[in-house]
């Protein structure tokens, strides 16, 4: 199956949509680092350039991305759900 | 020297070379833009940089006012200058340091003369410096003799996966070879800002580094005020970029993995060849007038949600990896990455397309910025004036 969601690590919780992905459809991410793929269903819709969380993250915990923290959730997110301005935060500033 | 790095580009009399042949109308304040703008329209071949600025500035502000207007003049990429203004002391400072490159310069003040008079003045100077300019040649130069610069701006997550690590390996290539490459977006590194820090060469431009950087977001913190829309900005958030922590992880891809030779004011020029860090905004227009002001003459911009910016003084080469951007505004790119996502293209072909159109572009070959006229020239004000 073809990837439609690119992880720059192994380490990263969100995968980014290469294509929009619809709710209920298959997500199959490729990590960039070594080329393994990983596979899970989409619970909402993930627009192109948008984020998809590929593991929990517990309310208050830091976001991977890039392998570094690059902001905070703001609720538990769970795989197969939108990342954005409703549940991850800056830890930087507002 | 391979054949990759070489070109034709315009020597200047102090050792620069350009790859574009500007005769440039120059105003100084926003109120002369009108002499500069009737010379533009009746002498075909000449630039004239309107802005709106030049009036009461002081201190700091002031001094980053002539830093700007003296660097666009200075820019290799200008042939002859005519320096207009109302003032004649501010259009002695700008036009004296000028001409301290060796190129021509003429200087024209309004005051006790009139826009009328000036406007003839003006545009029978133009028409010896277009003459003189129409006979420069193109001599053999390779990239390793000009300063280019590099802004990502709209960006989106396809900046970070694709875009800009195409633009480090050609910043990595660049810097291998001996060229000289510009950065900046001072607010920008705000998440990498100590992987950016230890990638300083040198203790003491580490220092200046950090003194820059926290003065820069100590100013946005003072003004109390939510970032977000403004940094990430619409496009950015819309595009799927969550904060400025993620925006920065792409955004320094772009420098690739090269180490940083030293840290610049706005509109400083670089003291020697290398990567170097300029203290900007992160607003493109600014961007690029600041990099230009200090010698860039050629920009590559990557873009996710398509900034269609351009220079007057300087071709910029725009690429962007999201394929909605792409298709929709095609005619704003020289080159198309959308493929890259999909793995069609690699980061490395990515990288040898890129390095093929800036040796293209500084020998001669026109950019979509160009074609479609976007000329802008946005010097930045540090504070209200007197």
């Amino acid at each position: 199956m073809e990837p439609n969601l690119l992880l720059h690590t192994k380490q990263d919780h969100t995968g980014i949509a290469i294509k929009d992905i619809k709710a209920g459809e298959k997500a199959h991410g490729l990590v960039l680092t070594d080329y393994t793929l990983i596979e899970l269903d989409a619970s909402e819709d993930i627009p192109l350039g948008h984020k998809i969380a590929v593991k929990t993250v517990s309310a208050g915990q830091p976001i991977i991305i890039y392998g570094q923290p690059v902001g905070a959730a703001i609720q538990t997110i769970q795989p197969g759900e939108h990342v954005h301005t409703h549940n991850m935060k800056s830890l930087r500033w507002s | 020297m391979t054949s990759e790095y070489t070109f034709k580009g315009y020597r200047r009399p102090d050792g620069t070379v350009g790859i574009r042949n500007h005769v440039l109308l120059l105003p100084v304040e926003g109120i002369s833009n009108r002499v500069a703008e009737n010379v533009s329209h009746i002498i075909q071949g000449t630039l004239d940089l309107r802005h709106p600025y030049g009036d009461l500035q002081f201190g700091q502000d002031l001094e980053l006012f002539f830093r700007t207007m003296t660097g666009a003049g200075c820019n290799p990429n200008v042939a002859a200058v005519i320096v207009i203004g109302i003032e004649p002391v501010w259009v002695d400072r700008i036009a004296s340091g000028i001409e301290a490159t060796g190129k021509p310069v003429a200087r024209f003040t309004i005051r006790r003369v009139g826009d009328l008079a000036t406007t003839e003045q003006v545009a029978r100077k133009a028409q010896e410096f277009v003459y003189l300019a129409s006979e420069m040649k193109r001599q053999q130069a390779s990239l390793t003799d000009i300063t280019l610069s590099t802004k990502c701006t709209e960006s989106d997550p396809t900046s970070g996966l694709a875009s800009n690590p195409i633009v480090g390996k050609v910043v990595e290539r660049a810097l291998a070879a001996g060229s000289t490459v510009l950065f900046g977006e001072t607010s920008e590194l705000t998440g990498v800002e100590h992987l950016v820090a230890d990638r300083i060469k040198t203790g003491d431009q580490q220092a200046k580094f950090w003194r820059i950087y926290n003065e820069y977001v100590g100013f946005i913190a003072d003004q109390k005020a939510n970032l977000l829309g403004s940094q990430p900005n619409q496009a950015n958030l819309f595009g799927g970029l969550t904060t400025i922590e993620e925006k920065a992880c792409g955004n320094i891809t772009k420098i690739g993995r090269s180490m940083i030779d030293g840290v610049l004011e706005s509109a400083e020029a670089p003291p020697h060849k290398g990567l170097w860090f300029m203290n900007t905004s992160s607003a493109a227009a600014e961007v690029l007038t600041l990099f230009a002001a200090s010698g860039s003459v050629l920009c590559v911009v990557s873009t996710g949600q398509g900034n269609i910016i351009g220079n007057p003084l300087m071709p910029v080469i725009k690429l962007t990896a999201n394929p909605q951007t792409a298709m929709t505004m095609a005619e704003h790119f020289d080159l198309d990455f959308s493929t890259v996502l999909n793995q069609q293209i690699s980061i490395d072909e990515g990288g040898n397309m890129l390095m093929d159109m800036l040796r293209r572009v500084a020998d001669g070959r026109v950019t979509a910025s160009e074609v479609l006229n976007h000329n802008e020239f946005v010097p930045v004000k540090l504070f209200r004036s007197a």
